[in-house]
Formats: C-alpha cells, sequence, structure tokens
C-alpha cells in the first residue's frame, strides 16, 4: 500500500515534474505554474487517493492531465491556423508536388541507426521543435514525446483527423529540414 | 492510364510515409508508395532522416530546475494548505 508524504513532495519530484512539463507546453513560467497546480489539485484530492498506484504517478497522472487541458484550450483557438499551414506546403513542394530545389531532402552522410548523444544535438533538436507553430509543437509532442495515437489526439484536442494529418505532415517536414540546416549546416 | 494513377507526388509520399508509420495507410496506397520510394532517393531520404529524427525524440530531456528559493515557497504554500 503506497501513501502519501506531502512534505516530501517538492524535494522529491517537483524537478521531475518541472522537465517532464517543460518539454511539453515549452514555457517555463508556464511550466512552473503547473507544478504548483498539480500539488495543490492532489492536495485537495487527497481523500480520492487509494493507494494502488505510487505517490509519484499519482502525481504525474494529475500534471499529464493539467497539461492537456492546457492543450485543449490551446488547439481549440489555434484550429483556425490550419488554413495558414496548408498553404505552407508551398514551402516545400511546386504546383504539382514535387520537391521544390531548395528543399530537397540531402544526404546527411551519417549512419542513421547509430543513437546521436551529443549535448549541442538535442539543444538544436529543442530550438527546432520550438520554432514549430503552437498546434504543431502540441500535436508533434503528443505524437513522439508521448507516443500517443493519432485517434487520442484527435479525441483530446477536438480536431478533425484530416487537420491531423495536415499538422503532423507539416511538423515532420519543417523539423527534418530544421536538422537538415541547423545541425548539418546543408 | 494505369501509370498515371498509380504514381504519385512527393507531397502524397512524404503524408503517406506518416500514414504508414501509424499503419493507417490503405493497402492500394501502401503500394503506390512503395513504387515512389523505388524510383525517388529524395522520398527515400525524407524516410530514413525522419525515422532518425523520430527515434532521437524520444532521447529528448531538459535539465531546467525550480531554484532553491522558489522550492522553499512551493513547499511552505503546501504545507499552508495542508493545515486548512
Amino acid at each position: 500500500m503506497n501513501t502519501l508524504n506531502p512534505q516530501q513532495w517538492v524535494k522529491n519530484y517537483s524537478d521531475q515534474l518541472l522537465r517532464f512539463a517543460f518539454l511539453r507546453i515549452n514555457n517555463l513560467e508556464l511550466a512552473k505554474d503547473l507544478i504548483q497546480e498539480t500539488f495543490l489539485a492532489a492536495l485537495r484530492n487527497v481523500e480520492n487517493y487509494k493507494g494502488d498506484i505510487s505517490e509519484k504517478n499519482w502525481l504525474f497522472f494529475i500534471l499529464k492531465n493539467k497539461i492537456i487541458d492546457h492543450y485543449r484550450k490551446k488547439a481549440n483557438s489555434l484550429v483556425t491556423d490550419i488554413e495558414s499551414l496548408l498553404e505552407k506546403s508551398a514551402d516545400y513542394f511546386d504546383e504539382v508536388g514535387h520537391w521544390k530545389e531548395s528543399t530537397l531532402p540531402k544526404e546527411w552522410g551519417i549512419n542513421y541507426d547509430d543513437h546521436v548523444e551529443k549535448e549541442e544535438f538535442y539543444e538544436i533538436l529543442n530550438s527546432c521543435t520550438q520554432k514549430l507553430s503552437e498546434l504543431m509543437r502540441i500535436v508533434f509532442v503528443m505524437k513522439y514525446l508521448d507516443d500517443k495515437e493519432s485517434d487520442e489526439i484527435c479525441k483530446e484536442l477536438e480536431i478533425t483527423s484530416s487537420n491531423y494529418w495536415v499538422i503532423i505532415h507539416r511538423a515532420k517536414l519543417q523539423m527534418r529540414r530544421c536538422l537538415e540546416k541547423n545541425w548539418m549546416n546543408l | 492510364m494505369i501509370l498515371k494513377n498509380t504514381m504519385i507526388s512527393c507531397e502524397s509520399a512524404t503524408l503517406f510515409i506518416s500514414k504508414q508509420e501509424e499503419n493507417k495507410l490503405l493497402l492500394s496506397d501502401t503500394l503506390k508508395l512503395w513504387l515512389h520510394l523505388a524510383i525517388c532517393k529524395f522520398c527515400r531520404l525524407f524516410k530514413i532522416q525522419n525515422e532518425f529524427l523520430i527515434h532521437q525524440l524520444q532521447h529528448t530531456h531538459t535539465d531546467v530546475s525550480l531554484s532553491e528559493k522558489e522550492k522553499v515557497a512551493l513547499n511552505t504554500k503546501i504545507i499552508s494548505e495542508m493545515k486548512k
């Protein structure tokens, strides 16, 4: 049986929770607010804690719900941007759908099976994620950081599946190009 | 005519790659994608580079943290809430 020990929450979990939130919402102040809200919500719900999951998992569960609430609010207001995303395909493809000369994928000269551990690489990767428009970033993060199914993402964000594909497609085009430019300097 | 219907653009191919990754690509489109990838090295690069990117993303991390001052303040807040 697990028990709760709120006096130790900050010491034991605040940084882990903060890092989790920051990678997902890309705003440090907001991430800090969400951590505080998580702890306070947890305190209000102490009586509902059954002890069937660990204290840590329970706090993460609350935080995840807070992040989804935040996403949903954002996604509702951002879905109107989808039209501009559709136009953006002109950044990558010509009128018949071929790669434009300027965005043709280039050979990176690496072994793609290798795992890159350099800190510099992750800094660039994070900065590329941050350059995505907010809606693209949210969908991209839910898909690839949280490994969610597209159906689940559509449901949680209240977006249609055709919009989902437009968003994820554009996000990947932009991420690949950003990495090529900033990491490979190509 | 058959050929025309079978040939997809790079724009479609890159979209199909995403759908395939999530097992949401129809069989007929899977064949079209396969054919396209067989002849288009740029879309092959797109596919392999994306797989690399996604794999790396799973290991993404950050080292942000609360300052000691923020931790003390937050802990004080929790303790005062508990007394309510």
